[in-house]
């Protein structure tokens, strides 16, 4: 037996042994540390340390301390950091290949903390730092915003040429040539001497009229001559006002047009700056819309951050045959499982804004295997600015092809202090407080994702960081934001991931749209004021002047009225005068015709007696 | 490497047994034309410290054929592929591919199926063959050799000299 059997060679390969599995049980956390460590950086791409790692032999629990991954992108912080993961394997299922966790714990992670020292992998090439889209963004551009420059009023009516000045010069020159003309009729018939004349041949007439019968008589022919002249005196009368009232007609006429040309010139006037027809664009796409597409475009980043560690629909890559390694050839499994499946994982987060809670379910390299989708569901109460949070996903991929990712988002009560809207000069608006609620649904599915969301913003406060520079449409914009103090969002996007359309509607508009009409309505009805006092007050002289003038032809006209009836008085007395003595004497006249006739009668009895 | 080619061709003509010489070229096949972590190579490492195999044409052995698997690589690719999907194994490679041990081994990979059935095959030729060839040596050429005249003059020369002394 010795001849074959070598007794030191069985003692060397039994210490070896010895040694090999001693040493893997003494050296396995250290080894397991660096194989966890050299994979998972290799999968992520830049380094994930892992401080401990704790092995219990029964039943197999590993517990790794304080893991930190690097962001690739930004090699100085840490993509997340986990306090602590603690979970048991089966170590036959290691054996077959499978990596089973019936439950797994991860407390105190930490996303975006700062390393102390690089994750770049030293071999690889300058990581390439993703554009600005995820910090402070620079100046938006400025909107284009309609302008409410309304025109000077003073500069406006000195260039604009107006009706009313052109009519007031040419009632002006009319006035004054009809008082020229109303002053030489008035001359004409109240001439003092000729009037005087009449006086005294009417006295003349009245003394004789008193009389003896030869004066009485006498006094009637100069009765009926001064009749005779003041009944021509009368014609002129009225000749002169035919004349006025022509006049005053066409003066009347003109005065009317000159006094409504004022109002016709700011109707003109308003017209033409067709103060009428502003009104304002879609101001939430405006306002919120970039807004809501950097939130969109941060979703986007932390999804394509875990996207590589979430089964796909992607078919199968073809095993390419690598010299010495082989290809590993796949027998049907009498219980199928996934190489890696996690039933259920328990999470707790710390972030700047509260601790997080919630599990992961059915994390699957193979959903098709496990049917069952993978879920997540995380959720915070209590938070240092909001009420709570919540993250709802799921993410199906159990069907090959028909894959989907679903995920809602909820926040409640999320106070907003100083909140920048809009970064552009043209509108530099802040939301100074507000609380909102947030909900918000996304669904990913064949490369195009779709979501919906809905922001409502209560007990709001809207204020201009620099209300100087702004021009007076978005000084009244600015205005009417401060008058809103609640309004929602609905954003919409659709598209693939490189290329999102990002949609944004609001109520804000129709809210923003009344406040603007009403402020537009103040500033229209000012300024429309503004223009009427000053249309006024620039024909204010002018239309008195025209009203002495045409008061002073009234006067001339009421003189020429007096002087009229005193003439017709004048005319009524002296044919009553005529009158009455040529009555009087024709009395008389009858009286000595009857006493004559008597005294011929009685003669002519007297005779007839005889005979 | 050199000092190993001087100690086997020492080895060669030594009173070593030949079946440990050819023994130890025999698994040094395992060795050299599988993937060296396989669960096998344990059970190939037992039998070269149990038995008495010569270790040194072992590991002379594992690097020539080592060299060899490269070129070969392609060829236990294929055996292995045609074995694995042979259709009346089947069921017989779904046990084992079920069962945690048979797993360890790696049996389902082509190159390794691939090489270690090579390697088994040629195991009992390469045993006879290479017993053949060191009997032959030792019987005649090493005479041969010592009785050259290139040999003679050799010995006499300070390289020869050289040689053995490294060799020592």
């Amino acid at each position: 037996m010795r001849k074959y059997i070598r007794i030191p060679g069985l003692i060397i390969f039994v210490s070896l042994a010895t040694l090999i599995i001693g040493g893997a049980i003494f050296f396995a956390g250290p080894l397991i540390k660096n194989i966890a460590e050299s994979n998972l950086t290799d999968a992520n791409g830049a380094k994930v340390d892992i401080e401990d790692v704790i092995i219990k032999w029964s039943p197999f629990t590993l517990t790794l301390k304080n893991i930190e991954v690097a962001d690739k992108q930004n090699p100085m912080k840490n993509l997340v950091q986990i306090a602590e993961t603690s979970f048991s394997l089966s170590i036959p299922d290691l054996f077959l290949s499978k990596v089973i966790i019936e439950e797994i714990s991860v407390l105190g992670i930490k996303p975006d903390a700062s390393r102390k020292t690089s994750g770049i992998i030293e071999h690889e090439a300058i990581v390439e730092k993703e554009s600005a889209a995820d910090g402070d963004s620079t100046e938006e551009a400025a909107f284009k915003m309609p302008d409410l420059a309304l025109p000077d009023i003073k500069q406006l009516l000195q260039v604009e040429p107006l009706k009313s000045t052109a009519l007031f010069k040419d009632l002006n020159t009319d006035l004054d040539n009809t008082n020229a003309s109303w002053d030489t009729i008035d001359a004409q018939i109240n001439d003092a001497a000729r009037w005087k004349s009449y006086d005294d041949k009417y006295r003349q007439i009245q003394q004789g009229f008193k009389g003896n019968t030869q004066q009485k008589l006498a006094a009637i022919k100069s009765a009926k001559e001064l009749s005779s002249e003041l009944k021509n005196e009368g014609k002129q009368f009225n000749e002169a006002q035919s004349t006025f009232k022509s006049d005053l007609n066409r003066l009347e006429t003109g005065f009317k047009k000159a006094k409504a040309a004022p109002v016709e010139d700011y109707q003109h006037l308003k017209n033409k700056i067709n103060l009428d027809n502003m009104s304002p664009e879609n101001i939430s796409q405006m306002v919120f819309g970039p807004q809501v597409a950097e939130y969109v475009a941060l979703a986007r980043k932390w999804y394509a951050r875990i996207e590589p560690y979430l089964a796909d629909d992607e078919a199968v890559e073809e095993t390419v045959l690598e010299r010495s390694k082989g290809i590993d050839v796949q027998f049907k499994e009498y219980n199928p499982r996934p190489d890696y499946f996690i039933r259920l994982a328990k999470i707790e987060a710390h972030t700047p804004r509260g601790q997080f809670v919630g599990s992961v379910t059915d994390v699957s390299s193979d959903q098709s295997i496990n049917k069952k989708p993978m879920r997540l569901l995380l959720s915070a109460k209590g938070m240092n600015d909001r009420k709570a949070e919540e993250v709802e996903a799921e993410f199906n991929y159990i069907v090959s092809g028909k894959g989907f990712t679903k995920i809602d988002y909820l926040i409640e009560q999320q106070q907003i202090n100083d909140f920048k809207v809009s970064k552009s000069s043209s509108l530099p608006l802040v939301m100074q407080k507000s609380s909102m609620d947030m909900s918000f649904s996304s669904m990913l599915k064949d490369g195009r994702i779709d979501g919906a969301g809905r922001f409502d913003f209560s007990d709001v406060t809207f204020v201009s960081s620099n209300k100087k520079k702004l021009s007076s449409f978005n000084t009244m914009l600015v205005e009417s934001f401060s008058e809103i103090d609640q309004f929602d969002i609905r954003p919409k996007f659709s598209g693939s991931l490189r290329d999102l359309k990002v949609g944004v509607k609001s109520n804000i508009d129709n809210q923003l749209g009344d406040q603007l009409k009403i402020k537009f309505d103040q500033k229209k009805k000012q300024y429309e004021a503004d223009l009427k006092a000053a249309i006024a007050e620039k024909y204010k002289e002018p239309l008195a002047k025209i009203e002495a003038k045409r008061n002073k032809l009234t006067s001339i006209k009421n003189k020429v009225a007096s002087k009229q009836n005193e003439l017709k008085e004048k005319l009524a007395s002296l044919k009553q005068s005529i009158s009455s003595q040529a009555d009087a004497q024709k009395k008389k006249l009858d009286e000595k015709k009857k006493a004559q006739q008597d005294k011929l009668k009685d003669k002519l009895k007297k005779k007839l007696k005889l005979f | 490497m050199f000092t190993q080619i001087i100690k086997f061709i020492r080895l060669l003509g030594s009173e070593t047994e030949p079946f440990q010489i050819s023994m130890a070229f025999g698994l040094a096949m395992f060795i050299g034309f599988t993937p060296l972590f396989s669960a096998h190579n344990l059970l190939i490492i037992f039998l070269l410290l149990v038995l008495r195999i010569n270790i040194a044409a072992f590991i002379l052995a594992t690097v020539v054929f080592s060299g060899f698997a490269y070129l070969l690589d392609p060829l236990f690719n294929q055996v292995g592929h045609s074995i694995l999907m042979s259709p009346g194994l089947k069921e017989t490679f779904t046990e084992m591919y079920n069962s945690s041990w048979w797993r360890v081994t790696h049996f389902n990979n082509t190159v390794v199926m691939g090489g270690f059935v090579v390697s088994l095959v040629a195991l009992i030729p390469m045993v006879i063959v290479f017993n053949i060839i060191i009997n032959r040596y030792r019987k005649h050429f090493i005479q041969y050799v010592k009785n050259s005249k290139l040999f003679k003059f050799m010995q006499n020369s300070k390289i020869f000299a050289r040689l053995v002394s490294v060799a020592n």
